[in-house]
């Protein structure tokens, strides 16, 4: 079971990864990278999970499964919240100057 | 790392002494002579940076923790600069950041090599590289252009940094760096660079380039007392850097009144201030006499410690003397142009502004006063006794120097300019590689595409070579 | 939990997730991602992750998306051009990010998979369920850890929060702000109105009692920004702004922190430390009650303070420019 999870970690960071390079709607960048961090988000949870555990609310029924991922979970869903909603704002102000999404018309800072 | 960052030291107070005082007058200094207020306040707080890099770096244990603390001092002047003249502030930038490459370069190769402290010489052959690196910020003859340029055109307050404080990092790194035996390739620099820049000093049309040139001079005096590799010679260098940073700083203090007085730095637009700034008359006259070495000002106390230290090295030491003739003709020279002469018409600046940036002088000044009325003092605060300063012989030695300087400058006055051009190609051949760095700029300039995506590719595929690379 | 059915929710999870990418029409990309969203969310709740898995249907699921939303009809789109970019260099077409993405996989997978073996948990996690209701007097172990074993942590990330609000205004800052009166059809408005107490019950209690079942402040105050958000969208940006003024958004935002650091520095003035719950002047109460586990019923307050003021501002500001004249926008 672990094996299937890192399994489907591994692709849908790589998804991610491969929206983030080759799609030129910067709206799919952040597509992109909300994928890649929903698979460090399931990453920690699947490791976290100990076969047979019980949820981390006392009091336990047998063993509990380990806490600690999961409130460094917690905390990285919120602040991947706020960077997408940050990036949202990126995008409107962006395109207000360049009147655009497409990423690669975003050049300014070249040079 | 298990060494401590910052160590305590004798020869490492009196230059964190030297740039208090520095940074204390500029401050004072700079509120009178920034014509706008967001000038003043980056001013101030960039000083701040200024000071506080460069108390870490004169602290400083080991050569990494000088190298970052330097480095940082150059931004931050980088940014004073910037301040008024952003073309020249990019150019120091460039020099200041190719003879940092190279200074990391011995760096790295000392602390592979072991050595790495800044207590302990440095290995032999890794020399070349820290002479190098540590030879831009010095000023070293070769790596020099960059100085008459850069000193001669930053603001007035900037410059008394830079020629104060910020070249003089050079040297302290040179003193930790050599071994304790004479350095003649250094001792024939220093000396070189004292004649070289004395008599370049004597034929500049500008104030402040002259004060640049002059800088030159005065750092090869403490290079060559560096170089000489005893006790007596690195309390020399430590001492004249001192008074050499407090009178320099007076004197591009100076400069920047004149030049806000009169409007220009050339000498021909310069006359007759010694009417209109009274003060600063009386200021410069204490500062001029003091750079000349007159018996009674700290300059005597400093110069005759470094001849003590090239006791034995006499070609050097006759060397140094006809450079001190020339610094007494150039001068002569300026005080004859600036102040004396017929009266050019000055502008009228606010009293409490001319107050100010004489305030910021006379800060100095009380710093100088000890040094001079006590010339032991400082000498036996790092640790070399029994020098006796005063004899006769040492000040008929520094009078005459000062009579030939007043004659030749009497002499020559008439052709301000003569063989300035020659000299000047001379000087600026070095800067032609900045021509190489520019096209070096271009090329990379030309590969960046400016696509997001290209980067974050580049980095994403560069991180996956390294990490197949190290699993293998 | 049958690896048959985690195989399925896996098998959909990535395949949502390539619909997402692969969709050219960006609404019906978003909708699929928060399909994506919802089945992790499950997932996790088979992990035994509960109180993960309510906040990643909240936030990822639902105000993601809707701020998604917002952006996506503030901006003026192009058509895009059809096919690949022209003048792209060659690597950066689909077949190279293709490449460069899978081997990435690959080696991320090798060096996952010397991770897979019997899990032991390390001692931390093994203390900390063992000794949270004698150390904390909480039973939801989550909680006890994000608010007074690494209650630290939690402040930061509400410094996170503000950073994001804060950065989001500044962007966003400037042009005329337009009261809307619109809203939704009548119904609509009807309906809302008799649901919003329940959902305003239902944010209260993640939020009071996190402290004894899933949920907890950032929970709580999400919902209590989404409630924020379906009054803008169903009554007009008027109405909402008439209830809940941005002032008062920004008061209670401030609020929160300042909560939370005073709460904190209650801990040192008893002695006991900076954030201090026991060994501060807060009392353990009985385990299974309202008032218990010292002071993170008032952390949960504070965080959800602090959350629910700053992604309903975040929203509100977002909003703001959609009610501007073209031309006023300041560029």
């Amino acid at each position: 079971m672990a094996v299937m999870s890192f399994l489907t970690v591994s692709l849908l960071f790589a998804l991610g990864l491969f929206t983030v390079l080759s799609r030129r709607n910067v709206f799919k960048t952040v597509i992109g990278l909300t994928l890649m961090e929903s698979a460090v988000l399931l990453l920690l949870i699947s490791w976290a999970y100990i076969p047979g555990g019980s949820a981390p609310i006392l009091p336990l029924q047998g063993k509990g499964v380990d806490p600690l991922p999961h409130a460094f979970t917690l905390t990285a869903i919120v602040i991947g919240a706020c960077d997408i909603a940050l990036a949202f704002a990126f995008i409107m102000k962006l395109n207000r100057f360049e009147r655009s999404v497409n990423v690669d018309d975003f050049r300014r800072l070249k040079g | 790392m298990t060494e401590p960052f910052f160590v305590v030291a004798a020869e490492r107070v009196l230059p964190a002494l030297l740039a208090g005082a520095l940074v204390a007058a500029a401050a004072v200094y700079g509120e009178g002579y920034f014509d706008a207020v967001e000038e003043r306040r980056a001013f101030r707080a960039l000083l701040r940076v200024f000071f506080f890099s460069v108390i870490g770096a004169v602290f400083s244990s080991s050569w990494l923790v000088f190298f970052v603390f330097v480095e940082i001092s150059t931004v931050a002047l980088f940014l004073m600069i910037a301040i008024q003249r952003r073309d020249v502030a990019e150019g120091y930038l460039q020099i200041q950041l190719v003879g940092a490459s190279f200074f990391l370069a011995g760096i790295a190769g000392a602390s592979i090599m072991g050595g790495a402290l800044l207590s302990s010489p440095v290995p032999r052959v890794l020399l070349p590289l820290f002479i190098l690196g540590l030879g831009v910020k010095a000023a070293l003859p070769g790596l020099h252009f960059w100085l008459p340029e850069v000193h001669g055109t930053a603001p007035a307050p900037v410059s008394a940094l830079l020629s104060g404080f910020a070249v003089k990092l050079g040297v302290f790194g040179f003193l930790a760096a050599l071994p304790s035996e004479p350095h003649s390739f250094l001792l024939a620099a220093g000396a070189f660079m004292a004649l070289w820049g004395a008599f370049r000093a004597a034929l500049q049309p500008d104030v402040k380039r002259l004060l640049a040139y002059s800088t030159m001079s005065q750092l090869g005096y403490i290079v060559a007392a560096a170089a000489a590799g005893s006790q007596v010679g690195t309390a020399a260098a430590i001492f004249h850097t001192a008074v050499h940073g407090l009178v320099k700083g007076m004197l591009f203090f100076c400069a920047g009144i004149l030049e806000k007085t009169y409007g220009t730095k050339k000498f021909s637009g310069l006359g007759g201030g010694a009417a209109a700034l009274p003060w600063t008359f009386f200021l410069f006259v204490f500062a001029a006499a003091s750079l000349l070495g007159l018996p009674g000002t700290p300059g005597f106390a400093s110069k005759g410690l470094i001849k003590e230290a090239l006791h034995g090295f006499s070609p050097i030491s006759l060397c140094l003397l006809a450079a001190n003739v020339g610094t007494a003709v150039s001068f002569f020279k300026m005080g004859a142009f600036a102040f004396g002469g017929v009266q050019k018409s000055p502008r009228k600046i606010l009293q409490g502004r001319l107050r100010l940036m004489n305030g910021g002088m006379l800060m100095l000044v009380v710093f100088l006063l000890p040094l001079g009325l006590f010339p032991g003092w400082a000498p036996s605060f790092l640790g070399v006794e029994g020098i006796r300063f005063y004899s006769f012989a040492k000040c008929a030695e520094s009078l005459s120097v000062a009579l030939a300087g007043a004659l030749l400058f009497a002499a020559y006055r008439k052709k301000p300019g003569f063989a300035d051009a020659l000299l000047r190609r001379i000087d600026e051949a070095g800067s032609c590689f900045s021509c190489v760095s520019e096209r070096g700029g271009a090329f990379v300039r030309s590969v960046q595409s400016g696509f997001l995506r290209g980067y974050l590719f580049a980095a994403v595929a560069t991180a996956l070579l390294l990490m197949l690379w190290f699993s293998r | 939990m049958s690896e048959p059915l985690l195989a399925f929710l896996y098998f959909f999870i990535l395949l949502t997730a390539v619909v997402a990418v692969l969709l050219d029409d960006l609404l019906s990309s978003f909708i699929s991602l928060s399909v994506t969203g919802v089945l992790m969310a499950t997932v996790f709740a088979l992990f035994r992750a509960p109180d993960v898995a309510l906040t990643q249907a909240i936030i990822n699921s639902g105000l993601v998306t809707s701020l998604f939303l917002v952006a996506y009809s503030q901006t003026q789109r192009t058509p895009s051009p059809a096919g690949e970019c022209r003048e792209c260099p060659f690597w950066l077409r689909w077949p190279g990010a293709a490449l460069v993405s899978s081997l990435f996989a690959a080696v991320l997978f090798r060096g996952l998979y010397v991770l897979s073996g019997d899990r032991i948990p390390g001692s931390t996690s093994a203390h900390y369920l063992s000794q949270t209701l004698e150390e904390t007097g909480a039973l939801n172990v989550v909680a006890a850890i994000l608010l007074d074993y690494r209650a630290f942590d939690t402040l930061g990330e509400t410094t996170v929060i503000f950073t994001a609000v804060f950065g989001i205004s500044l962007l966003l800052s400037g042009g005329k702000y337009v009261h809307s009166g619109h809203g939704l059809s009548f119904i609509v408005k009807r309906g809302m109105a008799l649901l919003t107490p329940f959902i305003l019950l239902y944010a209260a209690s993640i939020l009071f009692l996190g402290h004894l079942t899933p949920g907890g402040g950032f929970q709580g105050g999400s919902v209590f920004a989404t409630v924020a958000i379906l009054i803008c969208v169903v009554y007009g940006t008027n109405f909402e702004a008439a209830r809940i003024s941005p002032k008062s958004k920004e008061t209670f935002e401030a609020g929160g922190a300042m909560l939370f650091v005073f709460i904190g520095l209650l801990g040192i003035a008893w002695g006991g430390g900076f954030l201090a719950n026991l060994s501060g002047p807060f009392p353990a109460g009985t385990p299974g009650s309202l008032f218990s586990g010292g002071n993170m019923l008032l952390l949960n307050l504070a965080v959800g303070m602090k959350v629910g003021a700053g992604l309903s501002s975040i929203f509100y500001t977002m909003i703001k420019i959609l009610e501007l004249e073209d031309d006023s926008w300041p560029s």
